[in-house]
């Protein structure tokens, strides 16, 4: 489950820079992008994986696989909705709706407040998905149940990550 | 990267002990027989004749100029073709002016006319490499990619960038599996392909910056457009590894930033000249000033100043290897920018809708191979020549659409031509020209025309300066010489009127 967020955010950005880069190079070097993009996604997922698995040391060893799996798969996912939330940012401008501005000015320490509110958010958002899984049953089924559906399209995502490889190593030959 | 203060201390002190070790391979190597003279263009971006004191400026900013210029051919009067980087270095691209070219907007591009209309097609039979820091030059240079064969990045030689490392990983496919690493990590630019990679590498790129920030006082070079910061010693250390191992013959053409603002000295040259007590002179604020404090203009152009003696030092260290390693008795090496910069009349930098002298009366120097006697050129030169020039030297045919001419002393001088200036910066690219700053050089004069604009001080504005007798343009004439002053403006309104033709 660590390649998925990885592949699936690489997939997409990749095809819409497409056309950029099209328009600077050409058709076979736009492909080339491509396929370093996938390989670069490749060796960021076998790093993950693995911090994934160190971490799995940390859990409790009285739970059983499944609660591991989907435990460590919420921690991964939510960890990428963040970095995709954060490149977001940036790409589509950076934005704060006034009242929270106004409320972050009023307090007097602006800084501190905004930084505590950032703190508390993203804390929530892994907590609270965390402990779902780890305390009820059905929220853990969903998750496992979504696993499995999404491995089907990680052999889609190998498969391209193999083409990559093989035009990388072309191209480099 | 992270050893840059090493090797920019390495290349300041002692770069040139192992160099000069390694002479006798290099030059057997790099001389390698070829009849035809390989070609260097280096452009120092905003860089102003009036700021150099090789060329009469009271402040000494180019100590090493002044050394080199002993075997150059140096033009005391050559103008660039516009007053910012998209006009200027298109036309020094294309040998057209901006009017012709059409890249009349802030970066901006050349008309689709002229894609294969450029100086890299002109050298058909040459390696081509093109480098540039600035962005919106890079937007031209891509527009001639198909005439290019090696079109490097500018973040390539950007800090913080690991590009560098991949490149040497992926060796057989260097240009791409860099350019693939920076949509995989730049963030900034909104395309990060990589989702955690680009937030890991952020804490890392800010060590490296961090650890040549402190020979920066007033902060790292950077780009208007890229914060990321760059060091003209890694630029000059690269071109020094590219150069040894391109085919030849080649032409290159690297466009550098500095002494583009920011202006961001070293600390070997920060406040250099803070005490001097050097005033230029008092000018009474132009129509298009912005700026009104004098004290504040010049800050900037001290600024300005102490900046150039960084640049005039890579341009030191840069001619000595060229020396040392034997290519300058093969390569042909042109020194210029694509404008100048101004710090008077309440308007400091460029870009403005004025064409006085410290914009566009800009530095050119040509080192031939094997020259050892210094020339000087004075009869007013234009950008747009280097392309007819250079296709000249080299052995090619000069093409038609060229508007320059070839430069003196490679063929007879003509020092009554008409030179002309052109910014139209808010002109409709695909439109007649309806709102610009036009300028007309023609032997001691200078016309000044400015049409369009809002204010109803400058709706059309003339003004003519005696150049060689008022280097300063303190004395407009446009009143007292009404003759040649309508003589020149039928020129130029002529010239306008045909190139507007094919847009009306």
């Amino acid at each position: 489950m660590c390649a998925l967020p990885l592949h699936f955010w690489t997939l997409i950005l990749a095809f819409r820079d497409i056309s950029w880069l099209t328009d600077r190079t050409n058709a076979w070097d736009a492909v080339g992008v491509v396929a370093y993009g996938l390989m670069f996604a490749l060796v960021e997922s076998i790093v993950l994986f693995v911090i994934a698995a160190l971490l799995g040391y940390l859990v409790p060893g009285r739970w059983d696989p499944d609660h591991r799996i989907t435990f460590l798969t919420v921690l991964v996912w939510m960890l990428s909705i963040w970095a995709m939330l954060d490149q977001l940012y940036f790409m589509v401008g950076g934005w704060m709706p006034g009242w929270l501005i106004t409320a972050l000015v009023n307090s007097g320490h602006p800084a501190r407040l905004f930084y505590v509110l950032l703190v508390a958010v993203v804390g929530l958002s892994i907590v609270v998905p965390a402990m779902l899984v780890i305390r009820s049953e059905r929220a853990c089924k969903v998750v496992r149940g979504l696993i499995d559906r999404l491995s089907i399209l990680m052999i889609f995502y190998l498969v391209l990550d193999a083409i990559g490889l093989a035009i990388v190593l072309f191209r480099n030959i | 990267m992270t050893a840059s203060v090493n090797r920019r201390d390495f290349l300041r002190l002692a770069g040139l002990l192992p160099l000069s070790l390694a002479a006798p391979r290099w030059a057997s190597s790099l001389s390698a027989p070829s009849s035809q003279k390989n070609v260097i263009v280096v452009v120092f971006d905003a860089f102003s004749a009036l700021n150099i004191s090789l060329y009469g400026y009271p402040r000494e900013t180019t100590p090493n100029l002044r050394r080199l210029a002993q075997r150059a051919i140096v033009y005391h009067n050559h103008y660039a073709a516009s007053n910012f980087t998209t006009s200027g270095t298109a036309s020094l691209l294309t040998g057209t002016l901006p009017w012709t070219h059409r890249a009349l907007l802030p970066n901006g591009k050349v008309t689709e006319h002229f894609l294969h209309r450029n100086i890299f097609r002109a050298l058909p039979d040459y390696y081509r490499l093109a480098y540039t820091h600035n962005s919106w030059a890079f937007t031209l240079l891509n527009q001639f990619w198909q005439d290019i064969d090696e079109l490097v990045l500018p973040r390539r030689l950007f800090l913080a960038s690991i590009d560098n490392s991949i490149g040497v990983l992926f060796r057989n496919d260097g240009d791409l599996s860099s350019l693939s690493w920076t949509r995989d990590t730049d963030i900034t630019s909104g395309y990060a392909y990589s989702l955690l990679l680009s937030h890991l590498l952020t804490p890392i790129q800010e060590r490296q910056i961090a650890s040549v920030a402190d020979h920066f006082p007033r902060g790292l070079p950077t780009s208007f457009d890229d914060r990321t910061g760059f060091l003209l010693e890694d630029a000059i250390a690269w071109l020094r590894d590219r150069l040894g191992s391109l085919p030849q013959p080649f032409f290159g053409y690297l466009h550098f930033l500095p002494p583009h603002s920011p202006y961001r000295t070293s600390s070997e040259f920060y406040r250099r000249f803070a005490h001097d007590g050097f005033r230029p002179m008092d000018k009474p604020l132009d129509v298009f000033a912005t700026k009104g404090t004098s004290p504040e203009t010049l800050a900037l152009r001290t600024s300005y100043d102490e900046y150039i003696l960084y640049v005039d030092q890579s341009l030191g260290v840069f001619f000595d290897f060229l020396k040392v390693s034997g290519l300058l008795d093969t390569t042909w090496v042109v020194l210029t920018t694509d404008h100048g910069e101004m710090f008077e009349r309440g308007m400091a930098g460029h870009g403005n809708p004025s064409l006085y002298q410290p914009l566009i009366r800009v530095p050119l120097m040509i080192f031939e191979p094997g020259r050892q006697v210094g020339q000087q050129v004075q009869i007013p030169t234009s950008a747009l020549d280097l392309l007819p020039t250079l296709a000249h030297i080299t052995g090619h045919s000069i093409p038609d659409w060229a508007e320059g001419q070839i430069l003196p002393p490679f063929a007879e001088a003509n020092a009554e031509r008409s030179i002309y200036a052109v910014l139209a910066r808010k002109n409709d690219p695909s439109a007649p020209l309806t709102i610009a700053s036009t300028a007309l050089i023609r032997a001691n004069y200078k016309l000044l025309y400015y049409f369009g604009y809002r204010s109803p001080d400058v709706k059309e504005l003339t003004k003519l300066y005696d150049v060689m007798a008022d280097a300063e343009e303190m004395i407009d004439l446009s009143a007292s010489r009404q003759d040649v002053t309508q003589q020149m403006l039928n020129e130029l309104k002529a010239m306008i009127t045909r190139v507007n033709k094919p847009y009306v």
